[in-house]
């Protein structure tokens, strides 16, 4: 599942240490869902949308 | 606020030493164990072997994450939990796959042992088939 958390992430200019913080998750859980290398349960997708003001289906596509 | 305060201090502790005391205690059980046997080099590799496990967890703990999280008391998220389910499946499954071939090979040598490792083996697939029930009514 592709997603644009890196971009929106970059954009509110954290880090992803900083985010993690924010979302409860470590550095390395931020790092993974960026490259796609895990996908989030909802209730971490609804958070991590929630941080950028988005939604899920704005933050996370389905391929 | 200070239950919290003192919980993470807990925490920090038991994550802190926590491998080191585990260690420290599993290797003295192994050195108690070898010189019961009369064994000392048994029970000393034993016990430098736990010693030298934890010291090196101890030491790249900061760096690497599997190092985190083979720490006890690590504070895991969902991801880090997910880690920990799959890496104790592979392990479940290789020990299975163990079991079920060392029955298999004992049996076949006509070896004592098969009726340890057939106990193993039906163990494993009763609790396979008991979990499955239980995590399927739970799910």
């Amino acid at each position: 599942m592709r997603n644009d958390v890196r971009r929106l992430r970059e954009q509110m200019k954290l880090s992803q240490s900083g985010l993690g913080e924010a979302l409860g998750v470590s550095r390395q859980t931020v790092n993974a869902i960026e490259n796609c290398r895990y996908d989030p349960s909802l209730p971490l997708a609804i958070a991590i949308a929630r941080q950028f003001g988005s939604t899920v289906e704005e933050v996370f596509h389905v391929d | 606020m200070s239950t919290d305060h003192s919980d993470s201090t807990g925490r920090q502790l038991w994550s802190r030493w926590g491998n080191l005391g585990f260690a420290l205690a599993l290797g003295v059980v192994l050195l108690v164990t070898g010189l019961a046997r009369g064994n000392v080099l048994l029970g000393v590799s034993g016990l430098v072997i736990m010693c030298a496990y934890a010291v090196v967890l101890e030491v790249s703990r900061r760096r690497s994450e599997a190092a985190h999280l083979l720490s006890p008391g690590a504070r895991n998220d969902e991801r880090q939990q997910q880690i920990g389910v799959q890496a104790l499946a592979m392990t479940g499954s290789v020990l299975t796959m163990v079991v079920v071939i060392g029955f298999f090979w004992t049996y076949a040598t006509d070896s004592a042992a098969a009726a340890v490792f057939g106990g193993l083996a039906a163990l494993a697939g009763l609790t396979f088939i008991g979990s499955t029930f239980f995590f399927a009514r739970r799910c």
